[in-house]
């Protein structure tokens, strides 16, 4: 049975990838600033 | 940023992971892809209302010329920016199985990219070096003209001919209770997500022209 599981994790993914690195950058500016 | 507000944030970010991944129906068909959607539109509505902020700070500059209105329609900007790139991400990994391939040119996907490359352009001009007032004035223009599309991007799936458009043409308050409740939870946080995010780019770039001596 094909579920697409694999596509909505890759966008989950995605997403919370994105989000994580530009929290980190900018974290990481506040910190430094 | 106030770290009991992120928090707050994380908590609601991770039960809405939690209500889309375990509560939400299946639907036939597109099973597991469906559920793109609960991240791809509710990401792209905190996006617009980002852009919406840039408009008004766009015009509350115009009127005080005062640089608090610029860093807010910066931040604005910066953040409406990673949505509107997360929908264009996300939007073809959910395309690729349904529709068969990644980018269909259509008007909402189109619509959608000119919004993308008009921020694009505006990052590009904040770091020519021009000097701050400046750049300031020609950023808030663009902010308020750049909103334009939007209203085009909401009527693009009625405004051109159906026989073009790919995305379904379903209003929101038609869905089953079942999509339509975890979908307004969805949008409720990722809108204070986005709020967040807002409020720690405008730290950063208030300590930023703090170094600089603007402030």
């Amino acid at each position: 049975m094909y579920n697409y599981l694999e596509y909505f994790l890759a966008a989950l993914l995605t997403v919370l990838l994105v989000l994580l690195v530009w929290f980190l950058i900018n974290i990481n500016k506040i910190k430094k600033l | 940023m106030n770290l009991s507000l992120f928090i707050l944030v994380m908590i609601v970010m991770i039960s809405n992971l939690i209500s889309i991944i375990f509560f939400t129906p299946m639907v036939p068909d597109q099973e597991w892809a469906q559920k793109i959607f609960y991240l791809h539109v509710p990401i792209a509505w905190s996006g617009f209302i980002a852009y919406f902020f840039v408009m008004i700070s766009g015009i509350a500059y115009l009127i005080s010329r005062n640089l608090k209105y610029d860093r807010f329609g910066h931040a604005a900007a910066e953040v409406g920016t990673i949505f509107t790139g997360l929908v264009l991400l996300t939007g073809p990994i959910w395309a690729t199985p349904i529709w068969g391939k990644p980018w269909i040119w259509e008007p909402r996907l189109i619509t959608t990219l000119v919004l993308f490359v008009i921020y694009a352009g505006y990052f590009i001009l904040r770091n020519v070096g021009i000097y701050r007032q400046r750049v300031a004035l020609i950023s808030a223009m663009i902010g308020i003209i750049a909103f334009l599309d939007i209203p085009i991007i909401f009527a693009s799936v009625t405004f051109w001919a159906a026989e073009i458009q790919s995305h379904p043409q379903v209003e929101m308050s038609k869905q089953p209770s079942g999509i339509l409740t975890p979908f307004l939870f969805s949008l409720f946080a990722f809108t204070n997500l986005m709020l967040t995010m807002l409020f720690l780019k405008i730290k950063v770039l208030y300590l930023q022209d703090k170094e600089k001596n603007y402030v």
